[in-house]
């Protein structure tokens, strides 16, 4: 299981940021999930570019949330991510067989337009001349503008009532690269391979990118969403687990020029939620770091929080006591680890926990 | 009557904090979320400008403790300032607010309770 969690770890070290959340989108966490691609965002792109992204997934969320079935909330989810030629953001949700037809023709009347023909149209629909059911379809004809049509679309037929719709869009985020195509094979490998490891879960977050307060607070606001909808009683355990696992990814992971390569990944399942981290660390904490969480897992109860209380009473120590807290509040379940691939900047770290419904 | 006043205003990542000298009765709030990654930064100066605002006077102080999240760090920052507090104000009183549905955080003020024993803190559940 843990082994499983290394094949996606490529994702955070290949793309600055990527985030993919499947599950219920009636609710909406979309304002959360637009809050973290922000946070990552608008510290190193052009406001015009941070405003095209944010506009464009606000669309494709919304997409998810009017037109889903909201049958499977597996079955939907959005995958966004940059590869630093282009911001792609891939939507799936499920939908009615009999919508299928209409919404193909939509889909048709402006995928192979020309920049001149989609400026027509829109202005058009915008003047009220065309419209459809749910609003003027204003959105779809703009994702179409302002991605300059680069984007593709896929339905799959789920049973004989139900299909799942796929869309994927690529910005191009440089001039030098208005040209270019974008690889979409490569987000249809992506989504697969998330599908793979995920599609059994209530709702998952999968996330690599910054990992300060900025995104915590946003971590922290979309949890909540979550946690409403599901109607799972965790008080407020998650949030604790997530600051202390998210602030250890940021003090301790190999960085570049401030840029920390991690990974989070948790995991609304039916008896558990399950938490993961990944990073890399330098070899040389290695051997601390595994001592301690093999102590703590050795520890009853009692003996973890004597263990806190001393912790938090020796003031000549100024580090905390987040590994204990993480223990006490995941117990009777241990903290799992795995280390792997000596690389020469450091060791590769998975970290995993799950805490029982309460 | 207030006497005097002096406020910190919340951050993303750090509490909203009020110190108040009146005649006879001392306040400080804490308030909020405390997280910060840099613990010393936050609370070494806030531990120094208690002291500093109160010389003279530190005696019948209140604290009022309302935090919605906490990082370990902060948990052990405030255990200090508590323990720096009452070496000082033996009269020193805790009230360490929580929200009715969370129990982590009343766990906390039980554990401080159990570390300080002689301390006079007191747990107050807000209603949500």
């Amino acid at each position: 299981m843990l082994d499983a969690k290394f094949n996606l770890a490529q994702l955070c070290n290949k793309f600055p940021l990527i985030v993919f959340y499947q599950g219920n989108y009636q609710e909406t966490p979309s304002h959360s999930i637009l809050n973290i691609v922000e946070k990552n965002i608008s510290s190193n792109m052009k406001k015009p570019a941070v405003r095209s992204i944010l506009y464009l997934m606000i669309e494709a969320l919304q997409n998810i949330e009017r037109y889903s079935a909201h049958t499977h909330s597996s079955d939907d989810y959005s995958l966004v991510y940059s590869d630093n030629k282009f911001f792609h953001i891939y939507t799936q949700n499920v939908i009615e067989n009999v919508k299928i037809e209409g919404l193909k023709k939509r889909l048709d009347s402006v995928i192979d337009k020309s920049k001149e023909e989609l400026d027509e149209i829109y202005s058009k629909t915008l003047s009220g001349d065309e419209r459809t059911e749910k609003g003027a379809g204003l959105g779809l004809i703009d994702l179409a503008r302002k991605t300059r049509n680069r984007f593709f679309y896929e339905f799959n037929t789920l049973d004989e009532k139900y299909s799942t719709y796929s869309i994927c869009f690529a910005i191009p985020l440089n001039r030098e690269d208005y040209e270019s195509q974008p690889n979409f094979n490569e987000s249809k490998e992506i989504i697969k391979k998330l599908n793979h490891n995920f599609k059994n879960n209530l709702s998952t977050l999968f996330y690599g990118g910054d990992f300060s307060n900025n995104f915590v607070r946003a971590l922290l606001d979309l949890i909540t969403t979550v946690k409403k909808e599901n109607i799972i009683n965790h008080s407020t355990k998650i949030h604790h687990v997530l600051i202390e696992l998210t602030q250890n990814i940021r003090r301790h992971a190999y960085k570049t020029d401030d840029h920390v390569s991690g990974q989070l990944c948790i995991e609304w399942q039916k008896q558990n939620l399950c938490i993961s981290t990944y990073n890399i660390i330098e070899h040389d904490k290695i051997e601390g770091l595994t001592k301690k969480i093999d102590s703590l897992n050795a520890c009853d109860f009692n003996g973890l929080e004597e263990m806190s209380k001393k912790s938090l009473t020796d003031f000549t120590e100024e580090s905390g006591v987040g590994l204990i807290d993480v223990s006490l509040f995941a117990f009777p379940n241990k903290i799992q680890y795995l280390l792997k691939n000596d690389l020469s900047i450091g060791t590769e770290l998975l970290l995993k926990i799950n805490l029982s419904h309460d | 009557m207030i006497n005097d006043t002096f406020t910190i205003i919340a951050q993303e990542d750090t509490p909203f904090v009020s110190l108040e000298k009146k005649e006879g009765h001392n306040q400080i709030v804490i308030k909020g979320l405390s997280m910060p990654e840099n613990v010393l930064e936050f609370y070494a100066p806030l531990n120094d400008k208690i002291f500093s605002f109160f010389d003279g006077a530190f005696e019948n102080i209140q604290l009022d403790i309302n935090l919605e999240y906490m990082n370990s760090m902060s948990n052990k920052q405030l255990l200090k300032l508590l323990k720096n507090m009452a070496e000082k104000d033996n009269q020193l009183k805790v009230i360490w607010r929580y929200n009715e549905q969370d129990d982590l955080i009343k766990h906390k003020g039980a554990e401080i309770q159990s570390i300080f024993p002689h301390l006079n803190l007191q747990l107050e559940e807000i209603a949500n």
